[in-house]
């Protein structure tokens, strides 16, 4: 069942009873846009994970689950049911596009936008993340103070096409 | 500098806790780097170097050393090709890697020196 409630004048808050799922919407530039909360990433290389994980929480204030690899992050993310994935592509063992494919294999997890965060981009990779649904791409290294705003715009861009 | 001193603060800890990381990088670099040059393919040790040299090249210039992303990026693609394509190196394609890995190696003793 799904309950729907306006708390704001531009937010709209609808409960789905039968998942006990909360999503939150706002009105942007005249259109009901789900609001993005929930980030799950993927990242092998610690020192990047923690500027990230800080600045999307401190900054953003987004809710962060995170994954160190491929397999970890298969066995958490489902339950986390993420707004939005953000993905490393150069990673050991199972590298970003292997989880992404692995990822849309998993129950909830078909539709969720994706990108990926990665010094890898050559056009020619670009076209082929591209190919695989991504939504876009972030360049690294990439200016922490600027990456919230950048996973914003992302967001905001997607939901506009 | 950020206009929150609480966050500065973490952001400063992570950037110190990166430098101090360097001179083992570096370390590992020139060794994998030596290991290679006596090789005719990359093999395992290549591959490692390749990946270790790339996430200079994602990380560096996200805690303000530029230069060492864009050096990392010059020796990683020198890497890659040879990596990703399996060629053999050859005379030329070693005098251009060596003049990558000589860049990347100063462009790193320059930030630790800078940044002491």
């Amino acid at each position: 069942m799904l309950i729907c409630a306006t708390l704001s004048f531009d937010i709209v808050f609808i409960a789905d009873t039968h998942c006990n799922d909360l999503y939150s919407f706002r009105f942007f530039e005249g259109k009901l846009m789900q609001e993005l909360k929930k980030i799950f990433y993927v990242e092998d290389e610690p020192d990047i994970m923690a500027v990230a994980l800080l600045v999307l929480q401190d900054v953003g204030g987004f809710e962060l689950e995170t994954a160190n690899c491929g397999p970890s992050a298969l066995t958490k993310i489902a339950a986390f049911k993420p707004d939005l994935i953000v993905l490393d592509v150069m990673m050991p063992g199972m590298d970003g596009p292997t989880t992404l494919l692995e990822i849309r294999k998993l129950n909830g997890l078909q539709e969720t936008p994706v990108f990926f965060m990665t010094a890898k981009v050559q056009p020619k990779e670009i076209e082929y993340y591209k190919a695989l649904g991504v939504i876009d791409v972030i360049p690294k290294p990439f200016d922490p103070m600027a990456l919230s705003d950048q996973i914003k715009e992302i967001w905001r861009k997607h939901h506009g096409e | 500098m950020v206009n929150n001193p609480e966050l500065q603060a973490k952001l400063d800890a992570l950037l110190n806790n990166y430098r101090s990381q360097l001179p083992v990088r570096q370390e590992e670099i020139n060794r994998l780097w030596q290991s290679v040059c006596q090789q005719q393919t990359m093999g395992e040790e290549g591959k490692e170097l390749y990946r270790l040299v790339h996430s200079l090249t994602g990380s560096g210039a996200s805690f303000g050393f530029s230069a060492l992303s864009d050096a990392a990026s010059v020796f990683e693609l020198q890497l890659k090709a040879c990596c990703d394509d399996g060629l053999v190196i050859d005379t030329e394609r070693r005098q251009l890697m060596e003049k990558a890995h000589k860049s990347l190696d100063n462009a790193l003793s320059t930030t630790l020196m800078e940044n002491k």
